[in-house]
């Protein structure tokens, strides 16, 4: 039976690190601290959720999600984000919590209040037996399509001359502007990706979670948790923490049901005193 | 007469870098002691590590006899070392005189003190303090403006101000004279001059006029090791030190 | 030199207004439409936001976890006087207010082992904590998410007679009473030597402790005052309910009476009940005007947004600037 709780958690697992990995992605690259980062989750929902109603695709859903998210960021970048780039953490946090809100009740005003049930898509209808264990299809499918995101993260960052730029930009934004690039864009578009992986992720979870104003609140809590457990600034620090902080939640479940949802936030407050860094993280980037 | 304050072989390394590197000097009471050097000298970073805002990666501290290696700048201000910044740090929105009394506070009050019921004309010496220190530094017509709408040079005697109100026994001073006009460093040199009846003092400057003109004793450092210390004008003729100051710019 | 409160040259004026506003309170509410109900609604969040205003006004603690103490406070309360362990109102409060301020100690001493995002983020995850102990392994005790019903209303046995304050005004005099003693000791706070060095922490937590104060020590000590503030108001809401919602430990509550905070004007004091009159009021009356009603809050962030960015004192903190500019000669 321990098995079907590992697997249960790298599901849990997988879903969690996407979530975490556009918020460390302006974390760590930007200094910023977004707490709007579960109102945009909620955004790509929604996004995704009315196309896929409209044209039975959700394929065609997933991709709004992501361009909608991502014109979303931008918007929200140049018009409040980059005037708070120099401004000290508190008024960042404070900032983007107001922003949460405002596109909470948005939303809120155009759709209502109600939960939208989303149904999983046809290709992941049913459920895959692996070894003696009957798991539903869609949630393995979304441990790959979460894979997938991660590849291509991960190429885009480490591949290409933008995450070249993106990179040294956050280590010397001075040096790379004087090289004549123009680090702004680069910011606005760092914002922008991390915001789209945030909507990208609500839209996976919508069949699961279904879809309501509100849940991007319990979903931003558990980023932190998950960047703070992995490692801030940390691209494997992300997936490890997701990948950890599922694990826990699905083995305390099981074991002690109550108190699941309690371990998480014991395990992020036990991190933050002994190993602020988190995980994977690099020393000295608090 | 015994060291105020003694520091052996003082070490700091930031990963493979070494700032400082097995640094001693003895301090004696009531000396102007000024340590000079090119940049990137280690002269801020052994600075820190004297007031406890840095521990060092080894050596040993000790202030009036007793070991303080490590100790954290709250510990060490309470003792008895007072530092002023390199960079101004002052408290922006509070007035020039609340600015003086908070440093007054913790001179007056302690580390902590729960006296949340109580008011602040009845902490004891309080008013005094502070008196005496906006008069030291010339600050006392600007005590009701606030700290941010000073002048630059108003900014740095507050700095100074700041370290006095701490009541210390060793002052050290970063680059006091930063940024000053002449007539303002003037006037620091007869401030200093006028504190050392009452204090120690430890000053790193590049200013050579500040320093030849206070100076008792002068320690020379480049790349975090000593090269010289004695008295102004034995420092004055040392060939290295010349080297140090000159080296640089001839072999460009 | 006559040195005075840091930041502050009011004088017992403000404690004698605030005592006639509470005396009125329930008559403008009436003038405005409401009953007493809101009037104390509105003076429980700004007992709740005292304590708030002392962390983040005055020492820059942003804490988004504030609601565990708010409710926890309010289940331990509520839970003493329902099941008749304690028959006196004051004394359930006590015991849930202190309560609060031992939660208060504990987490304070971990959290506060980091600053800025790292504090935040730690107090958002011990507010969690809170929330989900409160839904799953206590439900037994808290009802989860039904809630804990049955609160009495307060009364006070003297022994030779009972005060009754049962009826909604009584209520409201009960809770008004609580309030002003919470902001007369708020403002003792605020004024004393150690308020100054709170407000030296808030302008350069570096500086004041390398001139030699113990700034842990301060803050911790601040943020268990804040903690027992909240508990005392919880405590008051589930009376005031007559039921303990379990929203109250809610990161949501947390967000809001930081809203609160921010919009009435950090620093002030009576900040935070300006910023609770004016969402609870909206609240209330907007959401009987059709098209409004979804919006007031969306209104009310982009206030909130809109102050963060340009205008950090809040209503209170630009009135008092007003003042202080037509006072001509004095430079501050």
């Amino acid at each position: 039976m321990i098995e079907a709780q590992l697997l249960n958690g790298v599901a849990l697992g997988s879903i969690l690190a996407l979530v975490a990995l556009g918020l460390t992605i302006i974390f760590g690259l930007l200094g910023f601290v977004n707490f709007a980062h579960g109102a945009l989750f909620m955004i790509g929902a929604y996004a995704g959720w009315v196309v896929y109603t409209q044209t039975n695709s959700f394929l065609l859903g997933i991709a709004t999600a992501i361009v909608f998210t991502f014109v979303v960021g931008l918007v929200i970048e140049r018009v409040l984000i980059r005037f708070y780039y120099k401004r000290p953490p508190e008024d960042q946090i404070l900032v983007t919590f107001g922003l949460g809100i405002v596109l909470v009740e948005s939303v809120r005003g155009i759709f209502g209040g109600k939960t939208q049930l989303v149904s999983t898509p046809n290709w992941g209808a049913g459920a895959v037996q692996i070894l003696d264990l009957i798991y539903p299809a869609y949630r393995l499918q979304v441990v790959g399509i979460v894979a997938l995101t991660l590849l291509v993260m991960w190429l885009i960052l480490f591949k290409t001359r933008i995450g070249l730029i993106v990179r040294a930009g956050i280590d010397d934004a001075l040096i790379v502007n004087i090289l004549g690039i123009n680090v702004n864009r680069t910011f606005m578009l760092v914002f922008a990706l991390g915001a789209a992986v945030a909507g990208l992720s609500g839209i996976i979870d919508a069949p699961i979670l279904a879809v309501y104003p509100d849940m991007g609140t319990g979903v931003l809590v558990q980023s932190f948790v998950v960047v703070v457990i992995g490692g801030v600034g940390s691209f494997w620090g992300a997936i490890l923490g997701g990948l950890v902080a599922g694990e826990i939640v699905s083995i305390t479940t099981a074991f002690a049901p109550d108190f699941g949802q309690v371990m998480l936030y014991v395990a992020m407050a036990l991190v933050l005193i002994m190993r602020p860094q988190g995980l994977l993280g690099v020393e000295g980037r608090t | 007469m015994s060291a105020i304050l003694e520091a052996r072989k003082l070490t700091k390394a930031f990963g493979g870098l070494v700032a400082v590197n097995e640094v001693s000097l003895e301090i004696e009471p009531g000396r102007i002691t000024a340590i000079i050097g090119p940049n990137g000298a280690g002269k801020t970073t052994l600075f820190k590590m004297l007031a406890g805002e840095i521990p060092p990666t080894s050596g040993e501290i000790y202030f009036k006899g007793k070991r303080i290696t490590g100790l954290d700048a709250t510990s060490s201000c309470q003792l008895g070392i007072g530092k002023s910044h390199q960079v101004t740090q002052i408290f922006p929105s509070l007035t020039v005189a609340e600015n003086v009394m908070i440093p007054a506070l913790a001179a007056r009050r302690g580390s902590f003190k729960l006296d949340i019921f109580s008011s602040i004309p009845r902490v004891d010496g309080l008013a005094t303090l502070v008196e005496r220190t906006l008069t030291a530094v010339g600050l006392m017509e600007r005590a009701n403006f606030r700290a941010e709408d000073l002048a630059y040079g108003e900014k740095r005697r507050l700095e100074i101000g700041i370290a006095l109100a701490t009541q210390p026994e060793l002052l050290l001073l970063d680059e006091p004279a930063a940024g000053m006009s002449p007539s303002e460093t003037a006037d620091l040199v007869a401030l200093v001059k006028e504190l050392r009846n009452s204090l120690t003092i430890v000053i790193v400057e590049h200013d050579m006029d500040v320093v030849f003109g206070l100076a008792d004793e002068i320690m020379v450092l480049q790349d975090g090791v000593t090269i010289a210390f004695g008295r102004p004008e034995d420092i004055r003729a040392d060939r290295r030190v010349r080297e140090a100051y000159l080296g640089g710019l001839e072999s460009v | 030199m006559r040195l005075g409160p840091v930041g502050d040259r009011s004088g017992w004026w403000v404690e004698a207004a605030i005592a006639v506003f509470l005396v009125v309170f329930p008559t403008v509410m009436a003038a405005l439409g409401a009953g007493p109900d809101l009037a104390t609604r509105i003076l429980i969040l700004g007992l709740f936001g005292l304590g708030v205003d002392l962390i983040f006004g005055f020492t820059g603690l942003l804490s988004f976890g504030q609601a565990a103490f708010f409710g926890s406070g309010g289940f331990i309360t509520g839970y003493l006087l329902i099941h008749n362990i304690v028959n006196n109102s004051l004394g359930a409060l006590a015991i849930g207010t202190i309560g609060a301020a031992i939660f208060g100690v504990v987490i304070g001493e971990l959290a506060l082992r980091q600053t800025g995002v790292y504090f935040a983020m730690l107090t958002l995850a011990f507010g969690e904590l809170f929330y989900f102990l409160d839904l799953s392994p206590l439900r037994n005790y808290t009802g989860s998410e039904n809630g804990m019903p049955g609160v009495p209303k307060p009364t006070v046995p003297l022994g030779f007679t009972t005060l009754d304050f049962t009826s909604n005004l009584g209520t409201y005099v009960f809770v008004a009473i609580l309030y002003f003693f919470g902001f007369v000791i708020a403002r003792r706070i605020v004024r004393s030597p150690f308020g100054a060095v709170l407000r030296a922490i808030l302008e350069n937590p570096e500086r004041a402790a390398a001139v030699g104060h113990d700034v842990r020590r301060y803050k911790l000590v601040v943020f268990t005052i804040a903690a027992a503030y909240a508990g005392l108001a919880g405590g008051l809401l589930g009376m005031f309910q007559g039921y303990m919602p379990y929203e109250a430990l809610s990161i949501d509550q947390s967000g809001e009476i930081i809203v609160m905070t921010v919009i009435g004007g950090p620093g002030t004091l009576i900040g935070p009940l300006v910023g609770a009159g004016i969402w609870t009021y909206l609240r209330q009356e907007l959401q009987n005007i059709d098209v409004i009603a979804s919006i007031w809050k969306l209104i009310l962030g982009l206030v909130f947004i809109l102050l963060v960015t340009g205008f950090r004192r809040g209503i209170v903190g630009g009135v008092v600037t007003l003042v202080e500019r037509r006072k001509r000669g004095v430079p501050r």
